[in-house]
């Protein structure tokens, strides 16, 4: 029952969702018009260059960003992890602000990515170092990570050209006005790819969260589904925060809200979310440019809100069972 | 016909550390073994090395003829299963799509679910959450788990542990049942001796890592052996139902001679 009503409202909210974002403050004949007469007026030139691309931008956004948080937190075995709480997303942000202030010949994406891997590594060699491994203080030491790379990214900004970095600041509190068609759109289909492959290793992702010892005696190569998956992670979140900066907060709501409608089936739980994630990010763009109209408001300002709200209301309710004492 | 042959076994979770030395058994298609000793004997580790889930550091276990390390990973769980406990937060998992999960490694070709249902009771239970149920229900779910998963050789680590009696028996039967119409051997180590004596065929006396007896129950528990093993005073009599030996443990306050 709840499923049929979850459904239907989601339905609902993605159709006229999609169609605020695409045609808003937009003539709709002129554009028939223009479509029927093949002629190239303004708001035809809007619509395809501006809102199409905006508009699967903040889609597959929002579907990698919660899907991202479905992966790592039974990666984890924790319902609090993220793109963001791990500090994948800040490492992101700051590989794209140092890139800008030494004047790199990278674009965002590759700036990102370098910022995520360089970060990756190092934590890597450094819990080497300490022979400790990554399992329980994972997302203790995520949250340390956040903290550490955003105050550096801050330290960065303040010492040099405040005209250089002013807009990459803006741009990391979550913006999607920022886009250039076409690296958007080759972003997006990568993203694509990687939501597809996500989801094929679903059935592993089943089996992995009932335990090392029970995915291994199941014939589940446990290791390497897991580097497999925590790289595809890695790239997901390096090319959403190249598109629209770090956007916190969706990979936790998303997953938690919808795991209490879908049950612990990878499958379900991956493909539901990225569509919920995708109308949720959507929704949320629309309002950015909306509220304070002509002005935007920042977008991660916004999931912040409207994620708190709904996820405390979801909490008391007593739906939420993210966190389990068995 | 010899199913796994254990010879000049060296294990441990450490490469260097080895807690299992010197361990060399056989096991034959459709026995019932049993694993005892006390805490941190190794038995666990012993159980675990044979899942393949611990290095081996000298010497080798045969499966079939084969050695396990040349295994592929689902063929290996095709022939042997292991059955543990489950991380906290798998248990949102329904009944029902926790035991489907068994049929991974056959790639889910059909399996008889139903008739699993009806052996182990669980038809009630189905669509229940796994952490809805109770620790004696979870342990008949994990167990039956380990069973759809066909294996040739099931491996259980301490399976009725912290169950009622009533819980001990009925699961204990179920898996007697299994070993003996549907010749599924069986390895599982044990904390209480007088019911891995009732329903093993051999057992296993392990002790600081090294094997100190192994054959059936009246050879093993032998007061001599388990007062050496276990460091405490015991009675040997023999149950006057299944003839088998039956412990029973002598609190220091009696000994006064």
């Amino acid at each position: 029952m709840t499923k049929k009503i979850f459904t239907t409202i989601t339905f609902v909210i993605f159709i006229l969702n999609l169609l605020h974002s695409l045609l808003f403050r937009l003539d709709l004949n002129k554009i028939l018009i223009s479509v029927i007469n093949k002629q190239e007026t303004v708001e035809y030139k809007i619509l395809t260059q501006i809102r199409i691309p905006r508009t699967i931008a903040t889609h597959l956004v929002g579907a990698g960003l919660a899907v991202v948080g479905c992966v790592l937190q039974s990666i984890f075995l924790n319902p609090l992890c993220e793109g963001y709480t791990l500090g994948i997303s800040s490492a992101a942000g700051l590989g794209v602000v140092v890139s800008t202030i030494l004047m790199l010949p990278l674009n965002r994406f590759f700036s990102s990515f370098f910022g995520v891997l360089v970060a990756m590594i190092s934590i890597h060699f450094l819990l080497r170092l300490f022979r400790r491994t990554i399992d329980v203080s994972f997302i203790l030491s995520g949250v340390v990570l956040n903290f550490f790379f955003s105050s550096i990214i801050i330290i960065l900004t303040l010492f040099f050209d405040p005209y250089k970095t002013h807009y990459v600041l803006l741009w990391l509190l979550g913006s999607f006005s920022s886009i250039d068609t076409t690296s958007i759109l080759i972003s997006c289909t990568v993203i694509l790819i990687l939501l597809v492959a996500i989801v094929s290793y679903a059935k592993q992702m089943d089996i992995i969260i009932l335990g090392k010892e029970k995915a291994i005696t199941l014939g589940v190569k446990e290791q390497k589904v897991k580097s497999v998956l925590i790289f595809i992670c890695v790239v997901i979140c390096a090319l959403c925060v190249s598109i629209s900066g770090t956007i916190s907060f969706v990979g936790v709501i998303v997953p938690n809200v919808v795991k209490s409608i879908t049950g612990l089936k990878h499958k379900e739980w991956f493909l539901t979310s990225m569509f919920t994630g995708s109308i949720f990010i959507s929704l949320c763009d629309n309002l950015a440019r909306n509220l304070m109209y002509p002005m935007e408001i920042p977008i991660n300002v916004l999931t912040g809100i409207l994620g708190s709200i709904f996820f405390i209301v979801y909490i008391l309710k007593g739906n939420f069972y993210g966190v389990v004492k068995s | 016909m010899v199913l796994l042959k254990v010879e000049d076994l060296y294990s441990g979770y450490d490469k260097k550390v080895n807690i299992l030395k010197n361990i060399s058994f056989e096991v034959e298609t459709a026995e019932f073994i049993g694993i005892i000793g006390p805490n941190a004997a190794g038995k666990s580790t012993l159980l675990k090395t044979i899942a393949r889930l611990l290095p081996i550091n000298k010497g080798h276990i045969l499966f079939d003829g084969k050695d396990i390390r040349k295994y592929k990973y689902k063929e290996y769980a095709r022939n042997i299963a292991f059955s543990t406990n489950l991380t906290s937060y798998s248990l949102n998992m329904k009944v029902k799509d926790f035991l489907f999960l068994a049929r991974y490694p056959w790639d889910f070709t059909p399996y008889d679910f139903d008739k699993l249902y009806e052996e182990f009771e669980l038809k009630n239970i189905l669509n229940k959450m796994l952490k809805e149920l109770s620790s004696g229900e979870l342990q008949r779910v994990i167990i039956s788990q380990t069973i759809a998963q066909t294996p040739k050789l099931a491996l259980f680590d301490e399976p009725v542990s912290h169950l009622d009696i009533g819980h001990q028996i009925s699961i204990l039967d179920n898996l007697k049942k299994f070993n003996q119409y549907y010749k599924l051997t069986i390895i599982s180590s044990f904390h209480e001796l007088n019911l891995a004596c009732e329903y093993c065929d051999r057992l296993i006396l392990i002790s600081c890592g090294e094997i100190k007896k192994i054959g059936t129950p009246q050879e093993v528990l032998d007061y001599k052996i388990i007062e050496e093993v276990y460091n405490t005073t015991v009675v040997v009599k023999t149950n006057p139902i299944s003839n088998k030996p039956y412990i029973i443990p002598v609190p220091t306050m009696w000994k006064k001679e």
